[in-house]
């Protein structure tokens, strides 16, 4: 390694801290990091939580007793309709007698790609236009965060029901919908922390050495500004599931026979009061999800700036 | 504070024209308002002289000046379903909505702030991780999924609360406001009151949820900051009662950031109103709206999206000029 050289320089000082860093650990931000995030109980709870859904969602072909065929369709067995929990349905069927526990395992691959998804859209087009408005400043600034302003000031769900019904219904409609009203907020964060940023020395000495605006903002800023946009991605992929399960919810996301979860809950909702498991285990299965991402979202903030722990 | 005021105001302007705006020709991406107006049996030249009497052959610019006159004398249009002016059917529908939000925004300040202090005052104790881990349940919950199992175990199972609208058919009030709970305190009608309250309790709870979650979150980590201050240790230093260190010194002090997620929370709350509307039959305008989305009733979906962007932007306003009062050492400069 390049750095023995170094330490052995410093032992032989007799620099006090040399010592401990040269004790078999190496010290990266990044190893800080993931020492300080799995130190947290409740975000080692969060990526428990994430890792079972996400091996659910891997491995559904393996695990559910009833599977789609090809134009993802669940075969119905009208004589099971409605059963309640049990060893053979432990979520119970649904109305037309299809096995509640698969349909939930599937679901799960659809809202873990909405969720990722919707944020990555909104990261692309967010955190660009957030660090062209925090880099250029003056008019360019002022235009693009008035629009992020108003964009801002419509109910998410309200913004996203426009856009869907301009798009079409349809579950990758609903992605794209709430994908773009996370926009502002992924705009805002980047902007704050790009005009942290590029006061500080290094960006002055990038730009002294005659590096170019384009270069500056995309390899000397930018990954600076990762820590807060990560933070912000993990909260927003659970906000961007909710949403896009109230879409579902609606009617105007994912269509039947996708077992997105929000629409199986609306579907099951005339049928509630007489066999509720029906509503009870996609809910929670939304819950379980989102309450993921929330834990692990707030875990890497902890973890990510010591100073707000 | 005045000169501030003003300030604010005129920056709010460019903000108000983009809502309106925005609402204005979003609606129009949607469709084609004179189709849906003239019905499904309209032939092609009924609908191309209904586009020319509405005046949506010409360019949006001059399309939205009219819109802003037209609204600026008080004309919301009518809606295509009701047939009933939009601006009658919101002084209907728009109090409804504003009850359901204040209550819920009342049960959120009075439950969350509390919680938070309490967390943060028996730090990593277990209210403490109760508070912060309960709280993240909280934000994490669909609210049509909270709704539909409040509905169903204390609707339904127990019994003790009515499954939907806004007041008993049986009860008679005279209305005024619209504002079922002020009317009938006004008109001291007791039995409209209680019967009100009663349908109010399960939506507003519903509602509630996640704004307390989050007043809760933050109230702890903005108390947390001011307990470590040295002011605090000062009051208790100097003898003073600790329900007064934490209520006078530390909370007063704390309320800032608070002040700003209650502000923010409003656009939440608009949001949540939109679903627990339609799950609890309140007849209030976040059903309203969704109805008239998927109806594609124009005139009603301009109208409700661009209430909903302008509450959230003047509470906001509200919200910053507010700071001052908790906070008298910002100057408005």
């Amino acid at each position: 390694m390049s750095g023995s050289l170094a330490e052995t320089e410093l032992r032989g000082l007799g620099i006090p801290g040399a010592e401990d860093q040269s004790q078999g650990v190496v010290r990266s931000p990044f190893r800080d990091t993931m020492r300080r995030l799995f130190s947290n109980k409740l975000a080692i709870v969060g990526i428990l939580m994430l890792g079972t859904v996400i091996l659910v969602a891997f491995m559904a072909p393996w695990i559910a007793s009833q599977h789609p065929d090809k134009n993802g369709i669940f075969q119905a067995f009208p004589q099971n309709n409605k059963l309640p929990p049990s060893m053979d349905h432990p979520m119970g069927t649904d109305v037309i007698g299809r096995d509640m526990l698969s349909l939930i395992i599937y679901g799960a691959r659809i809202s873990l790609l909405v969720g990722v998804f919707a944020v990555s859209l909104a990261i692309i087009l967010g955190s660009t236009l957030g660090a062209i408005a925090g880099f250029a400043g003056g008019t360019v600034d002022n235009v693009i965060m008035r629009i992020m302003d108003i964009m801002i000031s419509f109910p998410t769900i309200l913004l996203a029901l426009v856009i869907v019904v301009i798009l079409g219904p349809g579950l990758f409609n609903a992605m794209v919908a709430v994908g773009i009203v996370s926009i502002p907020a992924f705009a805002r964060i980047t902007r704050a922390s790009v005009l942290g940023e590029s006061g500080k020395d290094y960006v002055m000495a990038a730009r002294s050495i005659g590096a170019g605006a384009r270069r500056v903002l995309w390899r000397h800023v930018m990954p600076n500004t990762l820590s807060p946009i990560i933070v912000a991605a993990s909260l927003g992929i659970a906000a961007a599931i909710l949403d896009a399960a109230a879409l579902g919810f609606l009617g105007l996301g994912a269509q039947p026979p996708t077992p997105e979860w929000g629409l199986l809950l609306s579907r099951n909702r005339g049928y509630m009061f007489t066999s509720p498991w029906m509503v009870f285990f996609p809910g929670i299965s939304i819950m379980f999800l989102v309450l993921g991402f929330n834990l692990l979202g707030d875990g890497l903030r902890d973890a990510l700036d010591p100073k707000l722990g | 504070m005045t000169q501030y005021l003003l300030k604010r105001l005129i920056l709010v302007i460019p903000v108000v024209l983009g809502v309106t705006f925005f609402a204005y020709s979003m609606v129009l991406l949607t469709g084609d308002p004179a189709s849906a107006l003239a019905g499904v049996h309209a032939t092609p030249e009924m609908r191309a002289a209904l586009r020319e009497k509405l005046g949506l052959d010409d360019p949006l610019p001059v399309q939205y000046g009219r819109f802003l006159v037209r609204i600026a004398q008080g004309d919301l249009g009518t809606s295509i379903i009701s047939r009933i002016p939009v601006a009658i059917e919101l002084r209907l529908f728009f109090p409804a909505t504003i009850e359901l939000a204040l209550a819920a925004m009342t049960i959120a300040i009075v439950v969350g702030v509390p919680l938070g202090v309490i967390a943060a005052y028996k730090h990593n104790s277990f209210a403490d991780l109760g508070t912060t881990f309960g709280s993240l349940v909280g934000v994490s919950m669909p609210i049509f999924w909270l709704a539909l199992m409040l509905l169903w175990i204390f609707g339904l199972k127990l019994g003790w609360f009515p499954i939907g609208g806004r007041i008993d058919r049986s009860v008679d009030l005279q209305t005024i406001t619209n504002l079922y709970i002020v009317d009938s305190i006004l008109t001291l009608n007791f039995p409209a009151l209680l019967s009100s309250l009663h349908h109010l309790v399960l939506p507003a709870v519903a509602l509630a949820t996640i704004p307390t979650a989050f007043i809760a979150r933050i109230t702890r980590s903005a108390m947390l900051d001011v307990l470590g201050e040295n002011y605090v240790r000062t009051a208790r230093a100097k003898g003073l009662e600790e329900k007064s260190v934490v209520s006078r010194h530390a909370l007063k002090n704390a309320m800032l950031p608070v002040i700003t997620v209650i502000g923010l929370q409003i656009g939440l709350l608009m949001t949540g109103a939109i679903l627990t509307e339609t799950i609890f039959a309140w007849p209030g305008m976040g059903r309203w709206i969704v109805n008239a989305i998927v109806a594609r009733n124009f005139p009603v979906v301009q109208t409700g999206v661009m209430v909903f962007a302008l509450i959230y932007v003047f509470v906001n306003l509200a919200v910053d000029v507010s700071y001052g009062w908790f906070n008298p050492r910002i100057r408005y400069n």
